[in-house]
């Protein structure tokens, strides 16, 4: 059995950030846009470092690759420190060294989308399935399910954009492998344009699967839907980004389903024309499946019943129910 | 015999007929059940009956208005690749499954039909796949035409859209089986029925059967839309009247696709050519999504106008899954219910096909059915 040991080492930050990090997981999430550098900057700044950096250290070729204080050591390179003082880890294995790069990150890896970005960086850094199915999957939470780790690792194929949404929103595992399910090229184009839009998890499952249908069915590229005149001309305006959601929305809506909306479009104003503005309301079964009016109305006394009953007696409302149900 | 990766039989049916047509390469043991859908349909396993194999189609629901058929689900599973199948989404052991002990399924079918002998039964045996797909499946099918001829208040409807019915043509059926065959234009064959029989040797087959004496069956189900459908679905219809007398066929059901909205990412993953699923459907409170109800609408009424023009208008015509208000639409009129609907079809057969059914059937206790829920959800 291999033997560890440690030391107190000082080390210049500049040589621990080259080269290849093989414990680097914490760039991952820099990548993906999840360091908040200056908050944690201006904190170093008023605090200064108050633990030593975690590194491991290869005696035989005499290197050291931090485990833990990436952002300590940017933070000192930028600060122009030339030395730091590492807490130096020898003859760990492989799996103890990323237990403990899990470890360091285990604050923030709590979402499904996070999850699924460390068992990719384990995948990428040779450790085996097994080993993430006995010994890694359990420190995420997670049962130890080889179909389970399969979808994260699918998950973990997502572009470092999506992943963040999908971080940000608390997708679930379910919703993110939604995501990985369509073209790359057009989650990447629709994540490009989210900075404008106001989205909610269910949205983005909404307008994606439209967007994929209408590709699908009239054969056209993500690039030439995201290039179309109307399309880009709406993402492309900078109108408030809950409005422009609203009609982002609507006109994929209206793309996917031409009839319906149509139809919709029709009821909606025999509504407007002879039934808004009265005593009660009516709605409709939205699938048109069902041949069936809801008239409702509230009541607060006699004399407003006697109102409501005047109302539903005029010409106008009987007009107004006759044109929608000419649509029924 | 169609080539499968491996037979298995199971040692209760080792001596049953149909395991002993099989070839010596057969292994023994229960289902090897394979959970992946494609590798399940080249793998045969051949068992005993399991629980209760008689019961009413799993589609009835209280918002159409339902033919009521019985199924015997005697095969699960299929050869054939149809992108829309919903088996995709349903089965869990996927292995292509016989039932081997007809006799146990006759006899479970003769208790229970015996206790209503006014009514006639109608009993198909497509529920989980195709009734006459390939060999062993047709010959097991054969064994059960056998089984019904004498009970005379059953009619066994075997469903295919293959053309294998060679086991059938020799047989002393008794006039108590329908064969009937899903029926589509060529461009959705060859795109969405994949492994299928060709519409040229479905024809062939239903020629064929009726020569023998059975009585034919159509389902125009699922209908598809596609760019120049009505010249397609009409040509469809003439070149089945062409070579079949509508006084040969028992009755047409017409319905369209509809499949429930976790099929639509299996069939997109399944069969990703496939663009069934971008077209325009909506899901209704069935939790299925179909066409547009207006576009049904047009669809159905189309269809009936060619068979009308086809000389078919004579033919027992119904929808399948469809509500009230769709039949209203297309027929002008609608069965008020359920058990209305099932004395509609035995009073046609009764009518059309002479010893078919025994007595007239009587329409109030047809009416006075119950089923799992009361009325129409109309
Ligand atoms: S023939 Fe029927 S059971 Fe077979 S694949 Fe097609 S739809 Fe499914």
């Amino acid at each position: 059995m291999q033997r560890s040991s440690l030391s107190v080492e000082y080390l210049r930050p500049s040589e621990l950030l080259e080269g290849h990090q093989p414990f680097g997981f914490s760039l991952y999430l820099k990548g993906m846009g999840l360091w908040d550098r200056d908050r944690l900057f201006s904190s170093l700044d008023r605090r200064g470092m108050l633990s030593p950096l975690l590194v491991h250290g290869n005696k035989k070729e005499g290197t050291f690759r931090i485990i833990d204080g990436f952002r300590r050591a940017e933070w000192a390179v930028s600060r122009g420190i030339a030395e730091l003082s590492c807490l130096a880890l020898y003859g760990l294995e492989k799996t103890e060294l990323m237990v403990l790069v899990h470890e360091a990150q285990a604050h923030v890896v709590r979402t499904a989308a996070l999850k699924a970005t460390f068992l990719g960086f384990l995948e990428g850094n040779g450790v085996s399935r097994e080993t993430m199915l006995s010994d890694f999957m359990p420190l995420l939470g997670l049962p130890e399910s080889s179909h389970l780790l399969k979808n994260y690792l699918r998950v973990a194929g997502l572009s470092g954009e999506v992943l963040r949404f999908g971080h940000e929103k608390g997708f679930s595992l379910k919703k993110l492998m939604n995501l990985s399910y369509y073209r790359e090229k057009l989650v990447e184009l629709f994540f490009a344009s989210a900075p404008g839009l106001s989205l909610s998890a269910s949205l983005v499952e909404e307008m994606l699967g439209n967007i994929n249908d209408i590709l699908r069915r009239d054969g056209i590229s993500p690039e030439e839907f995201f290039a179309g005149q109307d399309v880009a001309g709406l993402l492309g305006s900078d109108m408030d980004p809950r409005e422009k959601t609203r009609q982002f929305r609507q006109m994929v809506r209206r793309l996917r389903f031409p009839g319906l909306t149509g139809i919709e479009q029709d009821m909606e104003a025999a509504r407007q024309r002879f039934l808004s503005g009265g005593s009660f309301s009516v709605s409709w079964d939205p699938s048109l499946e069902n041949r069936a009016l809801k008239v409702s109305a509230v009541v607060k006394s006699p004399e407003e019943f006697q109102c409501l009953v005047a109302d539903l007696g005029r010409r106008e409302r009987a007009d107004g129910i006759r044109a929608i149900f000419s649509h029924l | 015999m169609t080539r499968f990766r491996t037979i298995t039989v199971h040692p209760d049916v080792s001596g049953s007929a149909l395991a002993k047509r099989l070839g010596p390469e057969k292994l023994t043991g229960d289902s090897p059940k394979i959970h992946d859908y494609r590798h399940g349909k080249r793998n045969l396993f051949v068992g005993p009956a399991r629980g209760d194999m008689f019961h009413l189609c799993a589609s009835l629901d209280p918002r159409y208005i339902c033919c009521s058929t019985h199924v015997i689900p005697h095969i699960s599973n299929c050869p054939f690749e149809c992108t829309y199948c919903f088996l995709q989404n349903y089965l869990t052991d996927t292995t292509l499954s016989v039932v081997a002990d007809t006799r146990v399924i006759l006899d479970e079918v003769r208790r229970k039909t015996s206790e209503q002998p006014w009514r006639l039964f109608r009993i198909g045996t497509w529920e989980l796949g195709d009734s006459l797909a390939v060999p062993p499946i047709n010959t097991a099918a054969a064994g059960l035409v056998e089984g019904f001829r004498e009970m005379d208040n059953c009619i066994l409807k075997l469903r295919t859209k293959g053309a294998r019915v060679e086991p059938l043509l020799d047989l002393d059926h008794g006039g108590r089986t329908v064969v009937s065959w899903t029926v589509n234009p060529r461009e959705v064959i060859v795109r969405e029925e994949i492994g299928t029989a060709s519409m040229h040797d479905r024809i062939s087959a239903m020629k064929l059967v009726a020569a023998a004496g059975y009585p034919v069956g159509l389902h125009f189900d699922p209908m598809i839309l596609f760019d120049g459908w009505e010249k397609a679905y009409r040509d469809l219809v003439q070149e089945i009247f062409s070579q079949l007398h509508p006084g040969q066929v028992i009755w047409i059901s017409v319905g369209s696709l509809r499949f429930n909205p976790e099929m639509k990412r299996k069939i997109e993953i399944n069969y990703p050519a496939s663009v069934l699923t971008a077209q325009e459907m909506v899901l209704g409170d069935d939790n299925k999504l179909r066409y547009l109800r207006p576009m049904r609408v047009r669809m159905y009424r189309h269809l009936l106008q060619c068979l009308d023009a086809a000389g078919a208008g004579e033919c027992f015509t119904y929808l399948c899954m469809e509500r009230w208000n769709v039949w209203e639409e297309v027929f002008g009129r609608f069965p008020k219910s359920i058990g209305h609907l099932d004395y509609l079809m035995a009073d046609s057969v009764w009518r059309r096909f002479p010893g078919m059914v025994r007595n007239r059937p009587e329409k109030e206790r047809y009416l006075a059915l119950e089923y799992p829920f009361k009325g129409i959800g109309k």
